[in-house]
């Protein structure tokens, strides 16, 4: 009879957890202990071993400049020459991500794009060299390419991480949409002045809230809890860029399609 | 405890992961990879998708230019597209074409390629492998065409639903439209298809609801109860590689390996013996025509194949108005599936055909269509360009629509009472013991203001065991398919003529027994005939139907009243001192009956065919050389003058 129990138990589904980035880190280093059959150190479990260091695993600073400094600009910079995120003018006649326009009719995407996902396609876009940082001391030097200039702008990043979005009669196609509304607890949202498609929302068709399965929701106001109505799935949702037990920066495995079955009720 | 059972069954809730589309190494389905465990990846893929909305992980690249053979119908008003929206996603597996663990990307490999179990690789032949060649599945990337009256857009909120098609419009009939490929229902449906629920949601069939197919309770044989009405519009139709080139029909009634392709064989797969179990509420199963049409003769349903076109289309102009000018009969050129009745129900409910006056008629709630005027389609104004010649019919063809016309001087009264209503006929009303025996279609009494149709002479061998009307008989299968006599006849009804001798050697009712079904061949050869030679004239033979077919020379029906249809066409008899509108009894003679030799006793003329008529004194008379011997009839003698009944 116990032996029912937990095999019931197991299968039930996980206890709802309400993460924050701490716990999920703390999470992510315990999990990578149970992880099936993947032994990652834990003491290497940062994200300077992650692609993301573009210094090279396990180096964490070049000089005066650091890890961090890749993608977040340090606080003490004056707010005068604080830079925006980085990317870069249009290059070589083609359209950043930027530009395209997911509707004919409607705005580029750099309105729709928000948050996050912006910060991401800084560098995912491959419309911007991958060392093109704005902010950069002139000492810095990467480990990829030591001339910081745009010779390899769009084409930097070419390979399966190149997240260029593709002209097809004026759609960006081949990835998974961001920036869209999720119908969280079966509600649908507006986010970023986008309604939720096929309402009212069939319930059955979505995990009611991803975010009990370890992945993330935004909401349309940052600093304001995710409420029902209004929240939003971008880049951060499925990935954590500053690491995680998975691939990909993956919030969960994509083993057995766990994180597509994190949202889609199929 | 309770609560423990409802997480077990949260726990096993059916979703994609439960059905064939889950391809992982970890489902109990038969096509699946051999190690790869990821469900969603082998149609989704988050980044590096095709370009398509649904981050389609296989290539549609191939699509443009792949030889797909689309469906076409001469019914269909829709014009299906080389496969757009969510039908090319489909197809990245179902057309055949590109290898089943075949992606985009997998793991940042790109193109990636994912080994199956079992050595798979593309999809396996099979019902779920459609082909490029589409023209035997429902059209799809077609934007209906709500012109057609038998074509309804599906109503708001229904889970059939038209879906993106070549523009940005949700205007399209796609897969997705019947089919959900994450669901766990049957066949991945979106709704279930019991009594045609599927299909009917957008195909308007008028008359479709209480017609005999759909009310049927009989069960087919291997379906556990599963009736034909139940299984609705698939009973006859499949919609994806049915065994019919190009009309989603199937020969196939689950009990077994589907016959050979054609038209006739979809309705055999049930109208065969044993073909379906017994419908309780009609205490039989569904009529075996099949074995009718083995019979010796038969309308010849395997005469062709692929030639027939619908017939009984709400569609305007019907692809085969009359009939197709290629020579062929199929079950549809007669009944009409979708809302056949049985008998004595209009079993060509819903037919067009074509009326005495040579209109095409139509069945309506107002008037039934006759059973007639299916006939004249083929038997009408274009016999002659459709039935080869052959030796059993005069040379000129025969058609029946003229040969049944109400102002012809004969007849049988197929459509409306004859023209001889003479009381030597009679009926119960008239005299109790009249010629005619049997009733009408209708149960009437036979009488001589009665009508007949067709099938009151051309029908099943099985019927002839009743008198009257065929309708009246109690076997099935009853009507024009087949019978072991001759000329489709219910009856044997012989056409021996001799060669300068009598036919026959004694009379033999059974030589014509089609016609004793009605004509009391005891009153007929009794005093029940008005053609008796009552003395005073001639030798007063007395009946000369007696003296023909029995007394004297053992003559057939044939040679007298060759065409029992109609004298309208009687190309060798001469009849005189016949005021128009004579009624003329059917007589006209064979093409063996010789000219009377000599001339004319009554009118000294030398006719060049057999003569009938009237002498200038107004009594009957012949001048002919029958069985082929010159001067058998010298001229008085055969002059007759009826008895008063």
């Amino acid at each position: 009879m116990t032996a029912l129990l937990l095999l019931l138990l197991a299968a039930a589904p996980a206890e709802p957890v309400k993460k924050n980035r701490a716990d999920a880190a703390r999470e992510a280093v315990e999990a990578m202990r149970d992880w099936n059959g993947t032994t990652i150190d834990p003491a290497k479990a940062a994200i300077d071993v992650t692609p993301h260091n573009l210094f090279g695993k396990g180096a964490h600073s070049k000089s005066d400049a650091d890890v961090c400094q890749l993608c977040h600009v340090p606080s003490h910079v004056a707010s005068a020459v604080r830079p925006m995120p980085a990317w870069s003018p249009r290059a070589a006649g083609r359209n950043t991500a930027l530009e395209s326009q997911g509707d004919p009719s409607g705005p580029a995407l750099s309105m729709r794009w928000a948050g996050s996902t912006l910060r991401c396609l800084s560098c995912h876009d491959a419309t911007v060299s991958s060392i093109n940082i704005t902010f950069r001391p002139a000492s810095m030097s990467l480990r990829d390419d030591p001339v910081a200039a745009d010779a390899r702008r769009g084409t930097a990043l070419a390979g399966p991480t190149l997240m260029q979005p593709q002209l097809w009669t004026n759609e960006v196609m081949g990835n998974h949409p961001v920036s869209v509304p999720y119908p969280l607890d079966g509600t649908g949202s507006e986010y970023r002045r986008f309604q939720s498609r096929g309402l009212p929302i069939n319930p059955t068709e979505w995990v009611g809230d991803p975010r009990t399965r370890g992945l993330r929701l935004v909401n349309d106001t940052a600093g304001i809890d995710v409420l029902r109505g209004s929240a939003g799935v971008e880049c951060v949702s499925c990935h954590d860029p500053h690491g995680t037990p998975n691939r990909f920066f993956l919030r969960l495995p994509k083993e057995r399609s766990e994180l597509c079955l994190a949202c889609h009720q199929k | 405890m309770s609560s423990l059972l409802v997480l077990l069954l949260l726990a096993q809730t059916a979703d994609v992961r439960s059905t064939k589309h889950n391809l992982s190494a970890g489902s109990v389905n038969s096509i699946k990879a051999s190690a790869e465990d990821q469900v969603c990846v082998f149609c989704h893929i988050p980044h590096g998708a095709s370009q398509s909305r649904a981050v389609w992980n296989r290539d549609l690249s191939y699509q443009a230019t792949a030889a797909y053979s689309l469906y076409g119908s001469s019914t269909l008003d829709a014009v299906p597209n080389r496969p757009n929206g969510a039908t090319r996603l489909c197809l990245t597996c179902h057309d055949g074409a590109l290898a089943l663990g075949s992606l985009m990307n997998l793991d940042a490999t790109r193109p990636a390629s994912v080994a199956m179990a079992g050595g798979v690789t593309t999809m396996p032949a099979g019902n779920t492998r459609l082909g490029l060649d589409l023209r035997n599945d429902h059209p799809v990337s077609m934007v209906p065409a709500v012109t057609d009256p038998e074509i309804q857009l599906p109503p708001a909120g229904d889970a059939v639903k038209l879906k993106l098609g070549a523009t940005v419009a949700k205007d399209s009939v796609q897969c997705t439209s019947c089919h959900d490929p994450h669901l766990s229902t049957s066949k991945f449906l979106v709704k279930s298809n019991a009594r045609g629920a599927l299909c009917l949601t957008c195909h308007v069939k008028q008359g479709w609801i209480g017609s005999r197919h759909e009310a049927s309770n009989a069960t087919y044989p291997a379906t556990g109860g599963q009736t034909v009405g139940e299984l609705g519009c698939l009973a006859c139709h499949k919609p994806h590689n049915g065994e019919g080139p190009t009309k989603l029909l199937t020969t196939q009634n689950l009990s077994g390996s589907p016959l050979p392709w054609a038209e006739e064989n979809v309705c055999f797969s049930c109208h065969r013996n044993g073909g379906t179990g017994v419908d309780a509420a009609r205490g039989r199963a569904a009529p075996d025509i099949q074995t009718e049409s083995t019979k010796a003769s038969r309308h010849p349903f395997a005469l062709k194949t692929d030639e027939h076109q619908p017939v009984f289309t709400a569609r305007i102009p019907e692809p085969e108005t009359v009939l197709n000018t290629q020579r062929h009969v199929e079950c549809a050129d007669c009944h009409n599936p979708h809302r056949v009745q049985a008998l004595p129900g209009n079993v060509h409910e819903g037919m067009k055909g074509v009326s005495l006056s040579g209109a095409i008629v139509v069945d309506d709630a107002v008037t039934d269509l006759k059973q007639h005027e299916v006939c004249f389609r083929c038997h009408g104004d274009t016999f002659s360009t459709i039935f080869p010649p052959a030796p059993t019919r005069p040379p000129s063809g025969s058609n029946k629509r003229l040969e049944f016309q109400p102002t012809n001087d004969a007849y049988h009264p197929v459509g409306n009472p004859g023209r001889n209503t003479s009381t030597y006929l009679n009926n119960v009303l008239d005299v109790p013991d009249g010629q005619l025996m049997g009733n009408d279609w209708q149960g009437a009494r036979l009488n001589r203001f009665s009508t007949l149709l067709c099938t009151d002479c051309h029908n099943s061998d099985a019927t002839a065991g009743t008198q009257g009307s065929a309708r009246n008989s109690p076997v099935t299968p009853k009507g024009p398919h087949g019978s072991a006599n001759t000329r489709l006849l219910r009856a044997n009804y012989s056409t021996a003529v001799g060669a300068n001798s009598p036919p026959f050697g004694s009379f033999n009712p059974n030589n014509f027994a089609l016609c004793f079904l009605c004509h009391d061949q005891n009153r007929l050869r009794g005093n029940r005939s008005n053609f008796t030679q009552a003395g005073g004239v001639g030798a007063g033979r007395g009946n000369l139907h007696q003296v023909h077919l029995v007394d004297r020379t053992n003559a057939s029906c044939h040679e007298c009243h060759y065409n029992v249809h109609s004298n309208v066409a009687a190309a060798n008899t001469d009849y005189r001192n016949l005021p128009a509108g004579t009624p003329t009894h059917l007589v006209n003679f064979a093409p063996t009956v010789q000219r009377g030799s000599g001339s004319d006793p009554n009118y000294g003329d030398s006719p060049t065919k057999p003569r009938w008529g009237r002498t200038p004194g107004g009594d009957y008379y012949c001048f002919a050389g029958c069985h082929g011997r010159a001067s058998a009839m010298d001229g008085q003698k055969s002059v007759y003058r009826p008895t008063s009944p």
